[in-house]
């Protein structure tokens, strides 16, 4: 959970619960949102990426020839 | 990296967060299966309230709900925090619904030699305030899940992962809740019932409600949502826009009929075949199936769209439960061929099932990125209450329908006993056999009339989520600008 302001980095209480950054005025919610989502897009893609290995590990050879054929 | 996929394919949601989701659903259902399972029987056997007096109050309710859902939806649609929308209420609610649930489950300790009024009292209240708090915290709950990512394939992750590890957790809470009852009965722990409700209710108020909170502290928001807030009379009149919204409502009120196979399912397996317990060898297959059906549903997405997916899982149902009609039609007194039927029927229509809890929930999310697209504004709270008021509607409506069906089909209430009223001119157990294969399944059909007219899916979909996108990051744009320029 952000409890800093995404701009000026105001450290904000949990119970502060208003749109708008106390220090800056800055809107908290919508504030550089596109980089925000960039930057969890790539955190997803990794903790994705890590499952997908696991996953590849443990799934039986037999099983993994199957699906290469199927594609 | 990211210019190797499409910006509508990112996936924003990770392992974490998903799991977290379904971890939280997982939470709520303990203090919910609690409720919705043992209500009556700790009410009247446990805590010594009359019978009538708790079905006046659970009658009451429900007309309550009926009001209590839609200003629910529009108070959250007009929140505005740092948070969002929803997860504020994710974030604190579950501190005074365990406190309620605490209170429900402890009233038969608590108000030990108190008096009908006090107790009936104590009651009303109490489960007022849980009712309240319940529903203030899952309309959001089901809200984030289309708010959760813009893309739809996040968002049908997230409920995937919310109903299947909720359908573990409340299983095993189901299972250990008459566990529980038969020790303390049977004096092989000291706890009286009283006091294994408290524990019950304390463990749903505590560990129960700590997990649905992450839903709050570990997800996020990632649509933008208007800076006007709605008025109650607002959410109301964008509702009824909601064309696609109102056909899936239509489509689930037709469906009501299906619910009924549930109440006449445990007459036939009594009644019929002589040994109510036959269900639980029947329903093994039904309940693996059940859990591994999840698995399939990425899979299905990747082939057909939602509704495609609805209209082909509710015509296999059809055609299955009247294979299997047709072939029990001359066994149906003879378990030892109707329980691999009905195993069989169970492996497809709990599979069938598990789909249908996760499709339906994500087209809802569909239907506020529609509306945000016509009109701009979204409203999580108000589509999702409206969800949750027809769930419980075409529950009572089921219940209702299968009632008046009961004496038709030669059933005789003697006592608390169900009974077969033999030397009638109908046939009650072949009724009851139709009535746990084909009719419901074969009339559910009907639900499929309004998806006739639901066109919200392939490719105006996509130029939906695309418009959205567009806005959302010129918004994003718009927000950042102004305030480095006012900065300067």
């Amino acid at each position: 959970m952000d409890n800093v302001c995404p701009k000026c980095g105001a450290k904000l209480s949990i119970f502060y619960l208003k749109t708008i950054c106390p220090k800056c005025g800055c809107n908290l919610l919508y504030y550089d949102m596109n980089n925000r989502l960039e930057e969890d897009y790539i955190k997803a893609e990794n903790e994705w990426n890590r499952l997908d290995k696991l996953v590849d590990k443990i799934t039986p050879e037999f099983i993994k020839q199957k699906m290469q054929n199927k594609e | 990296m990211s210019s190797l996929k499409n910006k509508k394919e990112k996936r924003y949601v990770g392992v974490r967060e998903t799991a977290l989701y379904g971890v939280a659903n997982g939470g709520q259902v303990i203090g919910y299966n609690l409720i919705r399972m043992q209500l009556t029987f700790f009410f009247v056997t446990v805590f010594g309230i009359p019978a009538k007096a708790v079905t006046a109050m659970v009658f009451f309710m429900g007309i309550w709900d009926a009001f209590n859902d839609p200003v629910m939806g529009s108070i959250v649609d007009k929140t505005r925090t740092r948070f969002g929308k929803l997860r504020p209420y994710l974030i604190f609610v579950p501190i005074p619904l365990g406190i309620a649930t605490v209170a429900v489950f402890g009233g038969a300790e608590f108000m030990q030699g108190a008096g009908n009024t006090a107790k009936i009292v104590y009651m009303c209240i109490t489960y007022f305030i849980w009712e309240f708090f319940y529903t203030i915290g899952d309309i959001p709950f089901w809200g984030l899940s289309a708010a959760i990512s813009p893309n739809p394939e996040d968002r049908s992750r997230a409920i995937t992962s919310a109903r299947f590890i909720s359908s573990i957790i409340g299983g095993i809470v189901n299972m250990l809740i008459p566990v529980f009852i038969d020790l303390s009965t049977n004096n092989v722990i000291s706890w009286t019932l009283p006091q294994v409700f408290l524990f019950m209710g304390v463990f749903a108020g505590t560990v129960g409600m700590g997990l649905f909170s992450l839903s709050g502290i570990f997800t996020r928001e990632r649509v933008v949502q208007s800076t006007k807030e709605p008025s109650i009379f607002d959410s109301f009149r964008v509702l009824f826009k909601n064309k696609p919204l109102l056909l899936i409502v239509l489509a689930n009120i037709l469906g009501t009929v299906e619910g009924i196979t549930d109440v006449f399912t445990q007459y036939y397996y009594k009644l019929s075949l002589g040994f109510a317990s036959l269900s639980i060898l029947a329903g093994i297959p039904g309940t693996v199936m059940g859990f591994f059906a999840y698995l399939l549903i990425p899979w299905l997405e990747k082939r057909y769209t939602s509704k495609q997916i609805i209209i082909r899982v509710t015509v296999l149902k059809a055609i299955v439960t009247s294979i299997i009609f047709l072939c029990g039609c001359k066994f149906y007194r003879n378990p030892s061929v109707i329980v691999p039927l009905l195993a069989i029927q169970g492996f497809f229509t709990s599979a069938i099932s598990s789909i249908k809890m996760v499709i339906p929930t994500k087209m809802v999310g569909d239907t506020v990125d529609y509306m945000e697209w016509k009109t701009k504004e979204r409203n999580e709270g108000m589509t999702f209450s409206l969800l949750t008021f027809i769930s419980k509607l075409t529950g009572s409506l089921s219940t209702a329908l299968a009632t008046a069906i009961i004496p038709i089909i030669g059933l005789q209430q003697v006592g608390n006993d169900m009974v077969l009223a033999e030397g009638g001119n109908v046939n009650t157990r072949f009724w009851l056999w139709g009535l746990v294969t084909a009719i419901p399944a074969v009339l559910n059909l009907l639900s499929l009339i309004p998806y006739i007219f639901y066109d919200l899916q392939g490719e105006k979909l996509k130029v939906i989520h695309a418009d959205i996108k567009a806005r959302q990051e010129a918004r994003s744009k718009e927000v950042s600008q102004e305030q480095t320029e006012e900065n300067s």
